[in-house]
């Protein structure tokens, strides 16, 4: 009897150590490389080293933008004690506060409901000392090094440039392989040439514990920097152009042979460092609720009626379907007015009796009405089309506007057929009215003229490199043809030396001694305040280097306010030794 | 002349060696990081040892008869020691499992009394069993109990039966009610581990002990329903139950990360992970998980046969001293006393049973256990020394 039962237990005995040894052996044995894994994965804790964003030079390799290192705070709000809190708050309450939550801690809590992870950015050297005094008393609290993007003109290359932010969900799907908390290009060169400029970020592998203490670093990624952007930009230009340009206007000038801008300003500018360690509400309120717009893009992001500059198009519209040529004159002289249906339409003077050549150089009203009117709405309209208006110019960074050029149809659509009379036209033929246009496309306009008809794609970019130096992307000028006869060209140019050159030109105050400069001066009526001020212009006559559009907003007289403005940045500009 | 069980003994003092090694490897960290010094657990677990060694020694010399002679006194003082936690001692973690003693030196010494209620039990069972089948009135019973299975023979087996209503009656209901309080006051700490091992040690005992089969089943029965109303009533027993079934629980998880990441070989000795706050106790109640991924498979099979070989040398050490019934009882109840408690131990660690607070028998840190254990070695030595004894007559 007790042997039996001896061996009963033996044999259970015996079953239940199978089993621990199976179960052991299966563990240890069979799964073992996926426990590996797992386990590793537990105290193994990637932490990320930022790359370093590329720099950005202008054309004369000057540095605009680069980084610098900086203090980064990064506190687990769980761990951290009251006391500890209350401790450190008040060492840092001499810093910004920021409101808003970053992406990384949101990202976390969502994995964690309980996980609070505030990251605090450009902390001040002065604060990090006192942190790494009293380390062993914040425990909880770790200090990273950085890099912190720095702009080194502040406002001036605000528009072109852009600025950096942290990422947002709707760009985390465009660029999948960023992770949340990480800065971005947000506008301008930083977002379109963001793939070049971002790198590659390294890691650092850490061995931690189950608190998430560093033990020991265990294996190190280094990050590979950013690719460095070179601008067509002069910086030194777009500085002057930048403290010559009233409060607020816009300047864009480019190599009509190359299409390569050399300045870009849009004012007023907003300082991009205020963005770089994240934006604080207040700042950021501050920018954007700004009653001047700092942040509108008034290059290509603004449109406005191009008014007596539209006068090229309209005159080249005439002289296209024939109905004008430089002997022409008006059938009705200039009395200073003209009536139209039951209106009477006001020149800006009282010019008498003028050829095609005078009536640009002069900028004569009257006689621009009788040829729109004589031309119609649509001819103008398809014209401008054809000449790049109503459309992107296709500048290589986001955000253009494209205008508008009305049809006939849309102003059916509007007033009602037939509801509408010739004085719509005669409107529409110097430039005021519905049609709109931005800056940008101003000047790619004229740059084909000033090109005896070739027009350069206007780019901000001259080359790219890799950190060893070697290019990665080149800019190659991408030409178009204006569609006018040579014929038209050299008429328009004609009348654009004379608004500089001839005693009666309303750009006279462009010109700048030994250079022999044309424009365009432009002045659009605006219901709501003061006149705003155009001037376009290209110099040498000869032989075109620069071309330069220039715009004031409520400024007053295009020849008055804009021209001068222009005739500085061209003398600028060709008296330098290039 | 005396001998002792030499192969015993060697294989307890392999086990404790692993054990030292395996408490410091799996404290070092953690000790370094709260007391500032990597030997603290290491250094404390040195007392208890010395302490149980010479006991283990003490306890070799004593006959081991004097334990059954002493069975009522012994289990009534554990009783008293129950109460005491249960009513006097400071909760850790929510349990009452320590008796504390600040003494004038500064410090602390604490005992858990469910680890001495192991052994208590163990010799109360046994020189209860042993008593009744040993007089004549039990003899006479058990040759009963062997018949009636098997004969119909009227005039014994109507004896059989009135002796067996006589022993449910008084002697049962005795044996029944100790256990009882005891179980219940184990219960009370909670201390579910320590109470499981004793459970099953207990069954085994009477299983032995040549109890009737369905009697067995009855305790069983009644054991494992008193079980589940237990753990039905203790909300965290309830969710480690849940846990255990659904596979979740961080505990289990960094423990079966520990042990599969360990392999065949380990990670060696002092490079595991699971002990950087990953796994909570490493040192005590997970210990064997340490043992699983620092010293791979091949550690885990030596660490189990060595309980398998201690329990089969324990075994036979009673069947050898199967005239004194007490004495094959003992051996064999503090046999499966230790290899139960490994077993679970091991089960927990490898996550096929729920997951049960219970040290791995000298191996895991902690004083009480290892001294009870001792003890229960040098009782085990004894009587293989009383064997050889009579073998020398």
């Amino acid at each position: 009897m007790k042997e039996k039962r001896i061996t009963f237990l033996f044999i259970l005995i015996s079953t239940m150590f199978l089993i621990l040894v199976v179960r052991l052996a299966s563990l240890q044995l069979v799964s073992a490389q996926k426990y590996r894994k797992l386990a590793k994965e537990n105290y193994v804790r990637p932490d990320p080293v930022d790359a370093p964003r590329g720099i950005i030079y202008d054309r004369n390799k000057k540095v605009l933008v680069d980084n610098i290192p900086s203090y980064t705070i990064i506190i687990d709000s769980n761990s951290v004690t009251q006391k500890e809190k209350v401790e450190f708050s008040s060492l840092l309450s001499c810093l910004p506060r920021s409101d808003k939550r970053s992406g990384t801690e949101t990202a976390n809590r969502k994995l964690n409901p309980n996980f609070t992870q505030y990251t605090i950015r450009k902390v001040p050297f002065e604060i990090v000392c006192k942190l790494e005094e009293k380390k062993e008393r914040f425990p909880n609290i770790c200090i990273k090094i950085q890099p912190l993007r720095r702009y080194h003109q502040d406002k001036i290359f605000s528009h072109p440039i852009g600025y950096i932010g942290e990422i947002s969900k709707k760009e985390l799907k465009i660029y999948p392989e960023y992770r949340l908390g990480i800065f971005i290009g947000k506008s301008g060169i930083e977002k379109e040439y963001e793939k070049f400029l971002k790198g590659k970020d390294g890691t650092r592998y850490v061995e931690v514990d189950a608190r998430g203490y560093e033990l020991e670093p265990l294996s190190y990624v280094s990050p590979e920097p950013g690719c460095d952007v070179w601008l067509t930009i002069d910086a030194e230009l777009q500085a002057l152009v930048y403290d010559i340009l009233p409060s607020r206007g816009a300047c864009i000038a480019i190599d009509p042979k190359t299409g390569e801008i050399l300045t870009w300003v849009s004012k007023p500018g907003f300082d991009p460092n205020s963005f770089v360690a994240g934006i604080s509400s207040e700042d950021w309120e501050k920018i954007s609720k700004d009653s001047l717009f700092p942040l509108w893009d008034r290059v290509k992001n603004a449109t406005y009626p191009p008014a007596s500059v539209f006068k090229l198009v309209t005159c080249a519209c005439g002289i296209e379907k024939g109905i004008l040529n430089p002997a022409t004159k008006e059938p009705i002289p200039c009395k200073g007015s003209i009536t139209i249906g039951r209106r009477k339409y006001k020149c800006w003077e009282t010019h008498g009796s003028l050829n095609l050549i005078d009536a640009i150089i002069q900028s004569c009203d009257v006689y621009f009405y009788q040829v729109g009117m004589e031309l119609g709405v649509d001819p103008i309209c398809e014209l401008a089309k054809k000449l790049g208006f109503g459309k992107k110019v296709g500048i290589d960074i986001p955000g253009e506007s494209k205008g508008f050029i009305p049809t006939e149809e849309w102003y059916d659509k509007k007033y009602g057929k037939g509801r509408w009379g010739k004085g719509i036209s005669a409107n529409l033929a110097i430039g005021q009215g519905e049609i709109l246009v931005t800056p940008l496309q101003i000047l790619y306009f004229v740059s084909g003229i000033a090109n005896n008809g070739v027009l350069y794609t206007p780019a901000l970019v001259k080359k790219i490199t890799n950190p060893n130096g070697e290019e990665v992307f080149s800019f190659t000028p991408n030409s178009h043809n204006l569609s006018l006869s040579p014929n038209t060209i050299e008429i328009l140019r004609e009348g654009m030396l004379g608004v500089v050159q001839d005693d009666k030109g309303t750009g006279r105050l462009a010109n700048v001694p030994e250079i022999s400069v044309a424009g365009k001066t432009g002045t659009a009526q605006n219901p709501e305040g003061e006149d705003h001020a155009w001037f376009v212009a290209f110099a040498p006559y000869e032989n075109p280097q620069i071309c330069v559009v220039v715009f004031v907003e409520n400024g007053g007289m295009g020849g008055s306010v804009a021209a001068p403005i222009a005739g500085k940045i061209i003398q600028a500009y060709l008296k330098q030794p290039l | 002349m005396k001998k002792t069980d030499k192969g015993i003994l060697l294989i307890t003092l392999i086990l404790v060696g692993i054990g030292l090694i395996m408490v410091y490897s799996s404290s070092a960290f953690s000790s370094l990081r709260v007391m500032n010094t990597s030997t603290f657990f290491f250094k404390k677990q040195l007392i208890p040892l010395g302490i149980g060694v010479v006991l283990c020694f003490t306890v070799s010399k004593i006959d081991y008869r004097i334990w059954g002679k002493y069975s009522y006194l012994i289990l009534g003082i554990t009783i008293l020691l129950l109460f005491w936690v249960l009513l006097f001692s400071q909760s850790v973690h929510g349990t009452k499992r320590w008796i504390r003693f600040s003494n004038s030196s500064l410090k602390w010494i604490s005992f858990q009394p469910a680890e001495f209620a192991k052994l208590g039990v163990i010799i109360f069972i046994a020189n209860f069993i042993s008593r009744q089948t040993d007089g004549p009135l039990r003899r006479s019973f058990s040759e009963a109990s062997g018949q009636a299975n098997h004969s119909a023979s009227g005039g014994l087996y109507t004896q059989y039966v009135s002796r067996r209503i006589n022993f449910v009656k008084f002697r049962g209901l005795y044996l029944s009610i100790a256990l009882a309080i005891v179980f219940l006051l184990i219960a009370l700490e909670p201390s579910f581990g320590v109470l499981f091992a004793i459970c099953v040690t207990c069954l085994i005992i009477l299983f032995l002990g040549n109890f009737r089969i369905t009697w067995l089943l009855l305790i069983f029965a009644g054991v494992f329903g008193a079980g589940f109303l237990l753990i039905n009533h203790s909300p965290y027993a309830k969710l480690r139950m849940a846990n255990f079934f659904s596979h979740e629980g961080y505990q289990l998880r960094q423990s079966i990360y520990g042990i599969g990441a360990g392999g065949l070989f380990g990670a060696g000795l002092g490079n595991g992970k699971a002990k950087l706050f990953f796994l909570p106790e490493p040192h005590t109640d997970f210990i064997f998980s340490i043992i699983g991924e620092e010293l791979g498979f091949i550690g885990c099979a030596i660490v189990s046969v060595l309980f398998l070989i201690l329990l089969i040398r324990g075994i036979k050490i009673g069947i050898r001293q199967q005239a004194d019934k007490f004495g094959f009882l003992l051996a064999v109840g503090i046999s499966f006393i230790i290899f139960v408690s490994a077993g679970i131990h091991i089960g927990v660690t490898c996550g096929i049973l729920p997951i049960t607070g219970i040290p791995l028998p000298f191996i895991s840190f902690g004083g009480s256990n290892l001294l009870s254990n001792l003890i229960g070695i040098g009782i085990l030595l004894n009587i293989s020394r009383q064997r050889q004894r009579t073998e020398d007559r």
